[in-house]
Order: structure tokens, then sequence, then C-alpha cells
């Protein structure tokens, strides 16, 4: 089971677009070499659009008691972003260094002092910088009409959310989350 | 059980799958970017490291007695993915890339001295060494080699007549630079018909979309003696970008100019071409048009002869 989670984590997809794909080159000015037969243009980067759907699974701590929770649960983000440095195939990974994303995700299943329930459905918004991945946003859950804000970091499929319901209070939660990154590629 | 109590015993705690391991990543990431002593010994060197080892690691992790199944499987795997493309394809997304070679079959016999190491006893360990062991044969095993792709870019080229003789001189044209901005082509100009004078008057790149876009060349007047080359360096600056993905890719670009005092007009037609969004790394550049052999000037002593 833990191996098909690491190959499923491993498991990305990429497509690359042209667009833009001309590099950099400072044409005015002559080749060092005058007989030389190629001068390779810069790298200029990429521009990303990533949909990332994966799951998440946590432990954690909240306000009322019993204070031990865990829970698991569907997420899919969408981010925009770029890489100074445009990606190599051997590379096990695409991802965008930089960006802007939006999550949409479901707290699915929520074991609280033995009882499992459905746990609240939540919308963030974040910024990743050096892939590093940092945002908000609202939670809500139809069962009960709970809802509140939550935020969250995340780093190498690690993730530490903290999250506030009126009604059931404060809670933390780290974990892991195993996603499958779906990218279009195309030059900056 | 756990990893560890498998470990307990373990094949990997021998210098020879330490030594094959040690030598998968000094192979993967020092010997194969540099080719080193060349590609294909590179290529087969790792192979026949991980054909002895994967079986061995993947032994110690799980149970001694499916040995001869991960030899087996290993085998089978390796076959896949040196013949099937797709197979291949799926495995270099999840791992890195992986040559398409059906000769590095020729590694697979090693499975045989792996199976036979697999069916010797193996010392008891301490558990600090067997996790030591397992953990530098799982990154040698899991570790990709150096990167061998970069990206390729779209660059201008002459696609015909690129090498005419004008008058007294020989000339060829390439496109150097290209780029965001637009692109850089060197004229040479070999006076092989004798002394030579050459005045480059105006140049011209006229895009499909019909832009033209005025080249200066940065030497106009030349005097060439015989046999004497000469490259003259002619930018053309225009957004090389927008007219990319306009899908504007081709245009013609005119060199009016003089030889020994006759006007000539040069056209040669220029695609903007992009051959793969990546490359593999270090590959050679095109070479330039080739240069006709040129006798100098006969010594007067050899005249008089």
């Amino acid at each position: 089971m833990r191996r098909a989670i690491v190959l499923l984590s491993l498991a990305a997809c990429h497509h690359h677009r042209d667009t833009n794909a001309p590099g950099i080159s400072d044409i005015e000015v002559p080749p060092a070499d005058r007989t030389a037969a190629h001068v390779d243009p810069e790298d200029p980067g990429e521009n990303m659009l990533a949909v990332i759907p994966g799951v998440l699974a946590a432990g954690g701590i909240r306000k009322d008691s019993p204070h031990a929770l865990g829970e698991f649960g569907p997420e899919v983000s969408i981010v925009r972003g770029s890489s100074p440095r445009s990606h190599s195939e051997d590379g096990f990974f695409i991802y965008p260094m930089t960006g802007i994303g939006g999550a949409l995700g479901w707290s699915a299943l929520r074991v609280n002092g033995g009882d499992a329930d459905l746990g609240p459905l939540y919308a963030e918004i974040y910024r990743v910088d050096e892939g590093v991945a940092a945002g908000g946003g609202w939670s809500w859950n139809p069962a009960d009409g709970d809802h509140g804000p939550q935020l969250f970091v995340t780093s190498l499929g690690f993730y530490l959310r903290g999250r506030y319901l009126f009604d059931d209070g404060g809670e933390i939660t780290a974990g892991l989350q195993i996603k499958v990154p779906v990218v279009w590629v195309w030059s900056r | 059980m756990s990893v560890l109590d498998r470990v307990r015993a373990s094949p990997l705690l021998h210098p020879l799958p330490l030594l094959a391991g040690a030598l998968l990543l000094v192979n993967d990431h020092l010997l194969k970017p540099a080719a080193w002593p060349n590609a294909a010994v590179a290529g087969k060197l790792s192979d026949l490291c991980g054909l002895f080892v994967f079986p061995v690691l993947m032994t110690a992790i799980s149970r001694r007695r499916w040995a001869t199944g991960w030899v087996l499987a290993t085998g089978v795997l390796f076959a896949l993915l040196k013949l099937s493309p797709g197979f291949n394809r799926a495995v270099g997304m999840l791992w890195g890339g992986n040559a398409l070679d059906a000769t590095d079959l020729a590694c697979l016999p090693v499975l045989a001295l792996s199976w036979l190491y697999l069916q010797r006893g193996h010392a008891p360990a301490g558990a600090l060494r067997r996790a030591a062991a397992t953990s530098f044969i799982a990154v040698a095993c899991a570790a990709t080699p150096a990167p061998r792709y970069q990206r390729d870019f779209p660059f201008w080229e002459i696609t015909a007549n690129a090498t005419p003789v004008l008058g007294c001189a020989e000339t060829a044209a390439w496109v150097v630079k290209s780029g965001k901005t637009g692109l850089g082509l060197t004229v040479r100009l070999h006076a092989t018909g004798g002394a030579c004078k050459v005045d480059l008057t105006a140049a011209s790149l006229r895009l499909a979309n019909g832009t033209l876009v005025r080249g200066v060349p940065d030497k106009r007047h030349l005097d060439l003696a015989r046999c004497q080359i000469e490259h003259v360096y002619l930018p053309f600056r225009f957004d090389s970008e927008a007219a990319w993905n306009l899908g504007v890719r081709s245009g013609t670009i005119r060199i009016d100019l003089a030889t020994g005092g006759v006007a000539q007009t040069w056209s040669m037609p220029a695609s903007h071409v992009l051959r793969a969004y990546q490359t593999t790394r270090n590959t050679a550049p095109p070479p330039t048009p080739p240069l006709s052999v040129c006798a100098p000037d006969t010594p007067v002593k050899e005249m008089a002869k």
C-alpha cells in the first residue's frame, strides 16, 4: 500500500504548449566568435497551469473534548504560476514554484473520540512561493450548517491547517497530502 | 514483520551489492552526463549494476523465498522497459528517462549472478548497519541520472540558397542568433575568385504576413584579398515572439550587394522552426557551410619556373 501511495504521488503528467516559445538572445550584439554556427538562446523560464487533485490525511487537536481528531478527504486545486527555469523531462515533478491558486476540498471523514462523521467542505485561495504554499479560506459543514475561516501552509507534501468553526470551536491539523498534478507548460 | 526485521540477515550487507550501488550512483551522476568513456558503455554499466542490485534490494525488504520471483520480475520489467515504447514512456514519467534500446538486453545475464548471489547465506548484522545499507542501495536505485534534457527553442533557419557564388565572392549565410527580439544572420564572404571588393547596400526580411524588417550589417564595405574570408553580422530586430504566436513562421531574407562592382540580389527563404520542446543536452550545433579550397596567389618565382 505504501509503495502504491509513493508511485501515485509520482504519477504526474504534463503537456507542452508552444506559446512564447522563442528564447532570449541579444540580437544587436554579434556573436563573440564571428565564425560560430549557433548561439543558444537563454532560458526565459516557464508559465504553468496546474490542476492538482489529491487526497489529504491528517491528525490534530480541537478545542472541545474529545480533543484528538483525525480527518481524511479529497481536494482539487488549480494553480497559475511560473518557474524561473524551464523544467527538464528527467524531473519527477513539474510544479509552479511561484503562483497563485485556489482549492476546493472536503474533510470527508472526521474521526473524533471514536465517532466517524462527515466533515466540512471548504474553499481556499493561496499563494505559492519557492515551493511553499500558504493561504486561507472558508469551511462549511452542510450536515449541521457550522462554518468558519481556515488557514493553511504546505510544502513538500506536508500541510498544517488551522480552522475555526463557530459552533465547534478551533482545531489544528497536520498531515500529508498526496496529489497528482496535471500541468500545462508554456514558455515565459 | 517490519522492514528492518526482514533485513536482519540482509543480502545487502556484502561488498558486491554495496559496490554495485556505489557504481550505479557514480555512473548515473558523473560518467553518464560526461558520456565517459562513451555513452554506450556508461549506459550499459548502469544497466548491469541496476540489474544486479535491484532484485537484491527487493529481496532484502520483502522475503528471502521471493528472491527467484524478484529476479524474474526484474528481467521481465527490464525487457519491457527496453522494448515497449508505451511502457518506457510510463516509467519515464514516474522515474525519469530511460533509453529505449534493445541492445541493453545484452545485460540480462547479470540477473543469473544476482540469483546465484541470493542463494548464499548472509551473516546477521546490527540494525544500524542494515538500515544504512538498505537506505544507500535504495537511494542508488531510486536516484535518477543527472538531467539529460534541456529546453529547446524555435530557431530561424535558412532553408535554401544559403551558399551562392556571387561574382568574385563565394558566400554563405546562416542564422547564428534567434530569439524573442529577432534574428541575427552571419554572412560569410570568401574571395575565391581573386581580390574582391564587396559592398552590402541593403538587407531586409519580409515575413509571411508582409511585415518588412530592415537589417543593418556591421560592415558594409569590404576589400577582400584573394582567399580572404570575412564574416559580417546582420541583425534583424522585430517581435519574433509575436510573429511566432501569430503563426507567422516563415519569410524571405533579401540582401542587395555588389561584388567586384557588379550589383547582385541574394534572396533566401527562411523558416522559424521548433524541433521539440526538449532536446538532449550538449547536442552539437549544426556545422557551418563548408569552405571551398582556395589556392593563394602563386608566388612570382613559381610563375617564372
